[in-house]
């Protein structure tokens, strides 16, 4: 018997292009079933797992394309956030979107610097340290924020204002969703290419990469680049979902920090893996069945466990899923998905080698 | 001004004095070899080669360019392609894209042309598709192009590797340790390969090498280092039979922190010897 590894090769690239249809599905049809049983506070949380996730989309181009840490993701948001709650109103928030991105950039790129000499935890306690400096001086500064909100008036689309509606969140929860299909395109139209090799060599070995001719330090910069504009995009979009923001919210201890346990216990490399575990993440405080609630009572463990919201229980849990990632799957969730299709490929092929030569294959699902 | 030389180079780390006074040059379509015992000084002279090491002093001039400054992706856009003694592929790309990298300082497109898949990503990669796939074609790989470099046994990777720095079209090949690890019947296409390698790329080599028996029969010009000082350099045979070399390979014997096979093993028993281990001078002379 002959185990031909290109069938293999073949059958989980159909099996995984299938699983990215579903999801796409899934994305799509979200707000629909949403509307459909009545809950807008789920939409709401959609809407925040599809930001959340374009924040995932620019760390996973730092963390899982070029192998460089950060936690100044959420400062990159902030600045995003500051800037089109400042310019939307002189040049609309449409112009203000990119515009957001881009004054991120310079923010970015200062995060890179201490990426040129510096690796791993030295990197990321650097990038921490910038984004303390952005909140304390920028972000909290009430000259520039212009109060101790930071304040967007609500920005229309199609000629209608968003508002907290079910048909303007919905509106919203497209409009942001094609955003991020956007950056997801973009993303993953470098991987094979020029740059996205370019990315690949830097975060696999340095010393391989400069000697082939490959700049390390402008590919960094190039990486931090793109990130910040992301997560400056990022920032521009959470101030449609919520038009005053506490600066505090951009803090990298509840922001950053979050975002990329989230993005491990996802996958870093994967931009599934980001768009999967933010709506993991940003679902799950309300979706964790009421059973649980009831199960506490009944254990009389209610009363201890009161002060305990599910939001933290949800931390919580994604906790318990990163030491475990880390432990056995480092690619995360959807590193299992993958090796989980590959196996069940290889199983589906004995089974059509074992059923007889000459009989064809069971079909494809 | 010759096409390669290295110049009076020393490095000093700290106290220690790693590589004194050193001089090398590689001619034109020569083969040059560099030996030593191990902790002689042969991987920092590479790594100043190649541009990883700055010297304390000293200069590194390639084909007309004062290189002693130049960052390593510099030296390799002029011309300087190298391999790596523990062979750095990039584990998660296809044989196909690892050698497409090499390609890279001559693609003529960025960021936004390959994020958008506009025409002059396509007409960078299809120029660099041409490139590899006669790369991939002389070094025999083109049944595998499409299998990840991690899963490749090790004499392939070798091959992956030279292929990478070939797509950088180098004018100056340095090979570090390129047999080690590799069994004897594929060092022995290696070295034919390398050959044609050169007429049809003209290329110049800088070999360096633990098989000794290899470097005699490889390289048109030696030189022995040996802590850090140019012990004795000059063609195969007469860096054979200088006492100076012999001396200092037979010395590692009494050297406790370098066990050396402490019975000198006969011309057959060298021929055998796995390749990585460092045979001695003696035994291979035959």
């Amino acid at each position: 018997m002959v185990i031909d590894q290109q069938a293999i090769d073949r059958d989980v690239a159909r099996m995984r292009s299938a699983l990215v249809l579903v999801g796409i599905g899934c994305l799509v049809l979200l707000p629909l079933v949403l509307n459909a049983i009545n809950k807008p506070s789920y939409l709401t949380a959609s809407i925040n797992a599809v930001i959340f996730a374009m924040a995932g989309i620019s760390l996973v181009v730092l963390v899982g394309y070029v192998g460089q840490v950060s936690l100044a993701q959420f400062a990159f948001m902030g600045i995003g956030a500051l800037v089109v709650s400042r310019v939307a109103p002189v040049v609309g928030f449409w112009p203000a979107l990119p515009i957001a991105g881009l004054a991120a950039v310079p923010i970015g790129l200062m995060a890179a610097l201490p990426a040129l000499r510096l690796r791993g935890i030295y990197l990321a306690i650097a990038t921490l340290g910038l984004s303390q400096v952005v909140e304390a001086s920028i972000l909290v500064n009430q000259n520039i924020v212009g109060g101790t909100l930071i304040h967007l008036d609500p920005p229309s689309f199609l000629g209608q204002a968003f508002n907290a509606s079910i048909q303007s969140r919905t509106t919203l929860y497209f409009v942001d969703l094609a955003i991020v299909a956007a950056a997801a395109v973009f993303t993953l139209a470098l991987r094979h290419r020029k740059t996205g090799l370019a990315f690949t060599a830097v975060r696999d070995s340095e010393l391989a990469a400069s000697s082939v001719g490959i700049n390390v330090a402008k590919y960094k910069l190039v990486a931090f680049a793109l990130s910040s504009f992301y997560a400056g995009i990022a920032g521009g979009m959470y101030m449609v979902l919520s038009p005053d923001v506490q600066p505090r919210f951009f803090d990298a201890l509840t922001g950053s920090v979050p975002l990329l346990i989230v993005l491990v216990v996802g996958g870093v490399t994967s931009i599934g893996g980001a768009i999967l575990a933010s709506f993991l993440f940003a679902l799950a405080p309300i979706l964790l069945p009421q059973g649980l609630d009831a199960a506490l009572t009944s254990l009389n463990l209610k009363q201890a466990l009161k002060s305990i919201n599910l939001a933290d229980l949800t931390f919580a849990l994604f906790g318990v899923l990163l030491l475990r990632g880390l432990v056995t799957n480092q690619d995360g969730l959807v590193g299992m998905l993958d090796r989980n299709l590959r196996k069940l490929a290889a199983r589906r092929q004995t089974r059509a080698l074992t059923a007889g030569p000459g009989e064809p294959a069971p079909a494809e699902g | 001004m010759p096409f390669f030389a290295v110049q009076g180079i020393s490095v000093r780390f700290g106290g220690l004095l790693a590589l004194d006074d050193v001089d090398l040059v590689v001619n034109h379509s020569e083969i040059v070899g560099l030996i030593g015992p191990n902790g002689a000084g042969k991987t920092t002279l590479f790594n100043t080669v190649s541009g990883v090491q700055r010297p304390t002093s000293g200069k590194v001039v390639f084909d007309g360019h004062d290189v002693t400054r130049a960052p390593a992706h510099v030296r390799s856009r002029l011309g300087i392609g190298r391999t790596f003694q523990t062979v750095k592929l990039f584990p998660a790309l296809s044989v196909r894209e690892n050698i497409m990298i090499g390609c890279h300082a001559r693609m003529k497109t960025g960021l936004f042309s390959d994020g958008l898949h506009l025409p002059r990503s396509h007409w960078a990669q299809r120029d660099a598709k041409k490139v590899v796939d006669e790369i991939l074609e002389v070094l025999g790989l083109t049944s595998i192009d499409g299998r990840l470099a991690g899963e490749l046994p090790l004499g392939q990777q070798r091959l992956v590797e030279i292929g990478r720095a070939l797509a950088t079209k180098p004018k100056l090949l340095l090979l570090d340790e390129a047999t080690s690890g590799i069994s004897k019947s594929e060092v022995g296409e290696l070295v034919g390969l390398l050959r044609s390698l050169m007429d049809r790329y003209q290329l110049s080599l800088l070999v360096v090498e633990h098989d000794i028996s290899l470097v005699m029969n490889l390289c048109d010009y030696i030189y022995v280092l040996d802590f850090g000082r140019m012990l004795a350099s000059g063609a195969p045979a007469e860096v054979r039979d200088d006492p100076a070399v012999i001396e200092a390979y037979l010395g590692i014997v009494d050297d406790g922190a370098n066990p050396a096979p402490a019975q000198k093993p006969s011309p057959e028993e060298a021929d055998q010897a796995p390749v990585g281990q460092e045979p001695s001078l003696v035994g291979s002379k035959s």
